[in-house]
């Protein structure tokens, strides 16, 4: 039961995420600037995500099964330990090589700056997806537990 | 470390899932075990030890 409620829980969650990113492009102005592309792709990836975790745990449900147990917990701590590391880089990254490009005017640089932070943050979430798809994958083996 | 989970399951007629629903765990954690890719805690090493009467260094061999 509570494996069916954590599923019907994300579909619902790709629901909301597909609907607003369609009501997102809906009130955008046209031309669409490319800037739409990107955030739509993102929330895109996002309901992919959880609609693909959903699946899984509707499958354990119907078979019985725990939707979290102790393999899990740790390919998300792993994960999470991994995203921080490489998000820790990606801002030096950032930072260092956008700093000096940010333009001096004040509503310009609110601007870039905005631009900056949300690409980083949708970058931070993406790089854990990512680390917990391929822990997921190959596992957690001798050397990394 | 290896492991006889797959032998051992065989030898009981046991499927995955039947093991997974056992032990409390996912199909994934098993298939991994399996696979010599996770090593599980001690807890769930009993766990599984105890589902085939064996001692757990008899089922999870270190090389």
């Amino acid at each position: 039961m509570k494996a069916r409620n954590l599923a019907i829980t994300k579909f619902i969650v790709a629901g909301v995420l597909l609907v607003f990113s369609g009501a997102f492009f809906m009130q955008s102005p046209k031309p669409f600037p490319e800037l739409i592309f990107g955030i739509a792709g993102f929330m895109l990836i996002l309901a992919m995500f959880a609609i693909y975790t959903g699946m899984q745990a509707l499958r354990d449900a119907k078979e019985g099964l725990n939707v979290e147990d102790e393999l899990s917990k740790k390919i998300s701590e792993k994960a999470a330990a991994k995203a921080y590391k490489y998000s820790v880089i990606l801002w030096l990254v950032i930072l260092s090589l956008l700093l000096d490009q940010l333009p001096l005017n004040s509503l310009e640089t609110v601007k870039a700056a905005k631009i900056v932070v949300v690409s980083g943050m949708s970058a931070m979430v993406l790089i854990f997806l990512f680390m917990r798809l391929y822990y997921q994958k190959v596992g957690i083996g001798d050397h990394e537990n | 470390m290896i492991t006889r989970i797959k032998e051992l399951r065989a030898r009981d007629n046991l499927t995955q899932i039947d093991l997974a629903q056992k032990v409390g765990v996912r199909r994934e954690t098993i298939v991994f075990l399996e696979k010599g890719k996770y090593n599980p805690s001690l807890k769930l090493a009993h766990d599984i030890s105890k589902i085939f009467n064996m001692k757990i260094e008899e089922v999870f061999i270190l090389e």
